[in-house]
């Protein structure tokens, strides 16, 4: 279906009980009109229009009114539908008896409901009429004026003398606005671009359908996998525009002039308004939410109440007239002195917007100061003007960052690689070299020109600067899956333990919150998750001066990894959804996936294939088009081993994953072990579990050596589910960590050797109290298919109660052929009907029996599987499968 | 709904499903407790009535990845309850008593984000519900 359409047919959202209250107004009979007030775009017409279609609906006869500035120049033109044929228009009087006449003959004598869109443009004639109708009990009105406009007298007549109601209709609210986009795109949308289309159009629907039309057009609104997400700036239509400029053409000149200024230099301060403007009406303008007034360093601020009127109001602007309107700002505050902290960056902004260049310093400042607030676009813009007239070392900085959040690594390094000047400023060198090796490193996946870029530095720089330097080269051996080398390296420039607290805090080194960064990574791979922990907790709180990189966020990702480690699975997705929220507010779209993905993996220790697939996709709908960085890898290997949980194959998805696996820089990479996982299941459920248990063992070896314990942990934990725990029991014997995790997969992996079906189902009981529910299925199945009687059917029935809260999934653990069915074929066979909800007379029926007999038979049934009632054995039998549903 | 939120809803639907039954018992309870005046539009057995909620609540809940068949389901249970007499304004009620049993029943598990997911999701149902009600 296409999207355009489903938008263009906008659902009728959240106005449920304004067109209830109109429906029982039309039922009662002691009101004769209804008057639904607001401004422009808010669905009064919407309104009315639902109001007549639901009273056409309850059997009112229906007419509908249309009125427009042209009609309104016409007499009587606009109720021409009112009228009958070639009836006289110069006596009133004469008229109105015609009308009446014509509505008796035609509908009976019954009311008529009418509808009137913009009832305030009903020319006078018309108006006069629908006034007599209404006294007449002839018409009941369901009538829209757009706010400020007044209702005709007729209808404020009636509403003062209590015979009308009036609605006033406001925005929607910001909850009422994202049901409206998720039904009309078919789609969940991302946080992110739901603020953003919250934000832009203030609950005005008009607008936000523009918006989200425009944004479909343009390429910025995109679905992904389902999930629409945000990939570019929104853009007023030219629907909206029109409104806009319809509602300005009605202002004072002078006030016109104070919202132009506010346009082209952003919020002022009061005070210099109001004195630049003596005759404009501000209280007039706030009134009519053209501006607000906010606080904001201690003086009351001017600003535009909608960030799109300012786009139409530029777009209104003539070039040279911005230009004036701008230079005579700077002149304006330069006169007073320009005393504010802030005014020197404000003078380089206006004179940048004014000129097109301006002071290369005060713009890279600003460009700084602007990407500090979050206000990507905008440092975008100063540093590409620095950058225009000069090489500037940290406005590249600022400008790569931006494009990396933005999704283009690539232009990032395009950006920091033109930039390269040994003769700047050691410190913003080892900056720009720390920012560049990272973002080849982990967005691009160049751990080699990582690497190479890092040392070149360090030559420039000399040993002054070795700790940040040092900290990001440890973070390249964390990024080739090597944490052992990345601990030994990150030691040499911070040294471990807890010192470093703020107690102690005086001048830190800059790099400390990196150098935290991959210790604590590398201490969860090495499964030291409590140190690990902490360390994330306490980097968390107390970020680098500057805000990075990294920024603070980053610890909660290793955090949620932590807990994921130790099967704190909601604890862990409760970080996650933070680590979410914070990366949005910073408006970094790469660190929101990372925060997915991580979500993603935890759903799949837990064994909820579907909770995956949403998260792995959300993460891909934000990553862009690169395909081979970490940032990518992640969330496909995610991805394709959902997949192969549920039994299928993401084709597409396993062709990026073999190709990754052919380019890849280390082979212990942390994407690529699980890139190594998913195919190991992907060949399992090939049934080819050999080439799998091979290639999985083969992986732990590599984990193994370079200290990746964690890592190496997952994969003997699948060897152990693909059904040979002899291979790994040793290994987990020895394993140098050891969580609540660990030691329930030790006892799996010994009593699945032992053979003992109570030992299994013990485990099975430890995996659900972890709530890792697909191991607690597939642990069970293994205990149902190892024991016998009781244990057979108890086991049966829980592995059941687990699967069903992990739906869709299909993995080899779960179809383990137990070896003798319990029951005798007349009994499965009955079993198999009265669970699928035969009745047992039908069944007795059916199979010429007694329905003694069958009644016999069902409650042997019951005995042997443990169940009691009809909905549990439905769920029992579908261990064993029917015989007509083959094995 | 944003997708983390679809998934938390979904998470939650399957870890009460064995229990949806005692949830409905606990939403009614809750529903007839703080608004009696509610409890003549239900059937004065609630035995079937129980074990409708659950299946319609989860059927609602897990459709809600496939928006198509999601608003097929809510209009046909909208219609419906259009047809009990059931207004606007008793959407509301009903809301605030499924919130307080779904987050009793979570217990620790519950957290802002769960009643927000919730709520919205809620939201989401009931706006479903009142679309095209006829």
């Amino acid at each position: 279906m296409s999207v355009v359409s489903a938008v263009t047919a906008w659902p009728f959202v959240s106005r449920h009980a304004e067109l209830e209250r109109i429906a029982d107004v039309l039922a009662e009979s002691d009101h004769s009109a209804v008057i639904i007030t607001g401004r422009s775009g808010v669905g009064k017409s919407r309104l009315a229009r639902e109001a007549l279609r639901r009273a056409r609906d309850d059997g009112w006869p229906v007419l509908h009114v249309a009125v427009s500035v042209a009609a309104a120049a016409i007499p009587l033109s606009a109720v021409a539908a009112l009228l009958p044929a070639g009836a006289g228009l110069d006596d009133p009087v004469a008229l109105l008896v015609a009308c009446l006449d014509h509505l008796r003959a035609t509908f009976g004598g019954r009311r008529v409901v009418v509808g009137v869109d913009d009832a305030d443009l009903l020319d006078p004639a018309s108006t006069v009429l629908l006034g007599h109708l209404l006294q007449q009990g002839a018409v009941f009105v369901v009538a829209t004026v757009a706010t400020p406009a007044a209702p005709p007298e007729p209808l404020d007549a009636l509403w003062r003398a209590g015979h009308a109601i009036r609605i006033e209709l406001g925005a929607l609210d910001r909850g009422a606005c994202e049901r409206l986009l998720h039904l009309s795109l078919l789609g969940p949308v991302t946080a992110l671009a739901a603020l953003a289309l919250w934000e832009a159009s203030q609950g005005n629907v008009l607008y936000l359908r523009e918006l989200v039309l425009g944004a479909i057009e343009d390429g910025a609104l995109v679905g992904t996998g389902g999930v629409w997400a945000l990939r570019g700036p929104l853009r007023p239509g030219a629907g909206v525009a029109a409104i806009v400029r319809r509602r300005l053409a009605d202002l004072p000149e002078h006030d016109r002039q104070v919202l132009d200024l506010l346009a082209v230099c952003g919020p002022l301060g009061a005070d210099d308004v109001a004195e630049q403007f003596p005759a404009a009406d501000l209280p007039q303008l706030e009134a009519r939410e053209w501006i607000v007034v906010r606080v904001d360093e201690r003086r009351h601020q001017i600003a535009l109440a909608h960030p799109l009127h300012g786009a139409i109001l530029r777009e209104g602007i003539p070039t040279l007239a911005a230009r004036r309107l701008l230079l005579d700002q700077i002149d304006r505050v330069v006169a007073h002195g320009a005393r504010r902290a802030s005014d020197p960056l404000q003078l380089a902004t206006w004179r940048l917007d004014a000129t097109g260049d301006g002071d290369a310093a005060l713009l890279a400042e600003a460009a700084v100061a602007a990407r500090a607030a979050g206000d990507n676009a905008r440092a975008k813009r100063l540093a590409g003007a620095v950058l225009r007239a000069a090489r500037h070392l940290p406005a590249s900085i600022v400008l790569a960052e931006t494009l990396a959040d933005e999704g283009d690594p690539a232009g990032a390094e395009a950006v920091l690689a033109a930039a390269d000047d040994p003769a700047a400023d050691p410190d913003t060198y080892a900056t720009w070299a720390v920012t560049r090796s990272l973002n080849l490193a982990y967005r691009l996946g160049r751990l080699d020109d990582a690497a190479r870029s890092l040392r070149a530095a360090a030559d420039v720089v000399g040993p002054a600067y070795d700790g940040r330097l040092l900290a990001m080269r440890a973070m390249l051996s964390a990024y080739a899956g090597r944490p052992r080398e990345a601990l030994e390296l990150v030691n040499t420039v911070a040294p471990p333990g807890r010192d470093a607290g703020p107690r102690t805090a005086g001048p830190l080194p800059p790099g400390r919150s990196l150098a935290w960064h991959v210790r604590s990574a590398s201490l969860a791979e090495l499964g030291q998750l409590d140190e690990a922990e902490d360390l994330c907790r306490l980097a968390h709180t107390w970020p680098e001066p500057g805000g990075g990189p990294p920024p603070a966020a980053v610890h909660l990702s290793v955090l949620a990894t932590v807990l994921d480690l130790r099967g704190q699975f909601s604890a862990a997705l409760d970080v996650c959804a933070q680590g979410q929220q914070e990366a949005a507010a910073a408006g970094d779209r790469s660190l929101g996936a990372v925060f997915a993905t991580i979500a993603g993996w935890t759903q799949l220790d837990r064994g909820d294939v579907a909770a995956a697939v949403v998260a792995f996709r959300a993460a891909l709908s934000e990553t862009g088009p690169v395909t081979t960085s970490d940032a990518v890898l992640s969330p496909v290997a995610g991805l394709v081993m959902a997949t192969a949980l549920a039994g299928a194959v993401d084709r597409p998805a396993l062709e990026r994953l073999t190709a990754a696996l052919d380019a890849a820089a280390s082979d212990t990479a942390g994407p690529i072990i699980q890139l190594q996982r998913a195919l190991a299941w992907v060949e399992a459920q090939h049934g080819n579990v050999p080439a799998a248990l091979t290639r999985l063992v083969g992986v732990a070896e590599r984990c193994a050596r370079v200290g990746a314990y964690t890592r190496e942990f997952r994969l003997l934990h699948d060897v152990v589910r693909l059904g040979r725990p002899e291979m790994v029991r040793d290994r987990l014997r020895d394993l140098p960590w050891a969580s609540e995790i660990t030691a329930t997969v030790r006892a799996h992996a010994e009593a699945a050797v032992r053979g003992d079906g109570t030992g299994l189902l013990t485990v099975a009981h430890r995996y659900a109290a972890l709530d890792a529910l697909l191991a607690a299925a597939e642990t069970a199945t293994h205990a149902a298919a190892t024991g016998d009687g009781r244990l057979r059917s108890r086991a049966g029935v829980l592995a059941t109660q687990w699967l069903a809260r992990c739906p869709d999934v299909r993995t080899p653990g779960l179809l383990r052929p137990v070896t003798t069915s319990p029951l005798s074929t007349r009994e499965r066979e009955i079993a198999v009907l009265a669970a699928k909800g035969h009745a047992s007379r039908a069944i007795a029926d059916q199979l010429f029996l007694s329905v003694r007999t069958v009644n016999n038979h069902l409650q042997s049934a019951y005995t042997k599987l443990g169940v009691s009632n009809r909905g549990e054995l439905a769920a029992a039998l579908r261990l064993g499968p029917a015989p007509e549903e083959g094995v | 709904m944003t997708p983390e939120q679809v998934d938390l809803v979904l998470e939650g639907i399957e870890r009460m499903r064995p229990r949806l039954p005692l949830v409905a018992d606990a939403f009614y309870a809750e529903l007839f407790g703080r608004y009696p005046q509610l409890r003549p539009m239900f059937p004065a057995d609630l035995a079937r009535q129980r074990a409708k909620f659950a299946d319609e609540l989860h059927a609602l809940v897990v459709a809600l990845p496939d928006l198509p068949a999601f608003l097929d389901n809510a209009a046909r249970l909208g219609r419906r309850h259009a047809g009990y007499g059931v207004r606007v304004a008793h959407y509301n009620q009903v809301r605030t008593a499924l919130i307080t049993t779904i987050a009793a029943e979570m217990a620790s598990a519950w957290t802002e984000e769960h009643e927000h997911a919730w709520t919205v999701a809620y939201d989401m149902i009931t706006e479903a519900m009142l679309l095209n009600l006829r």
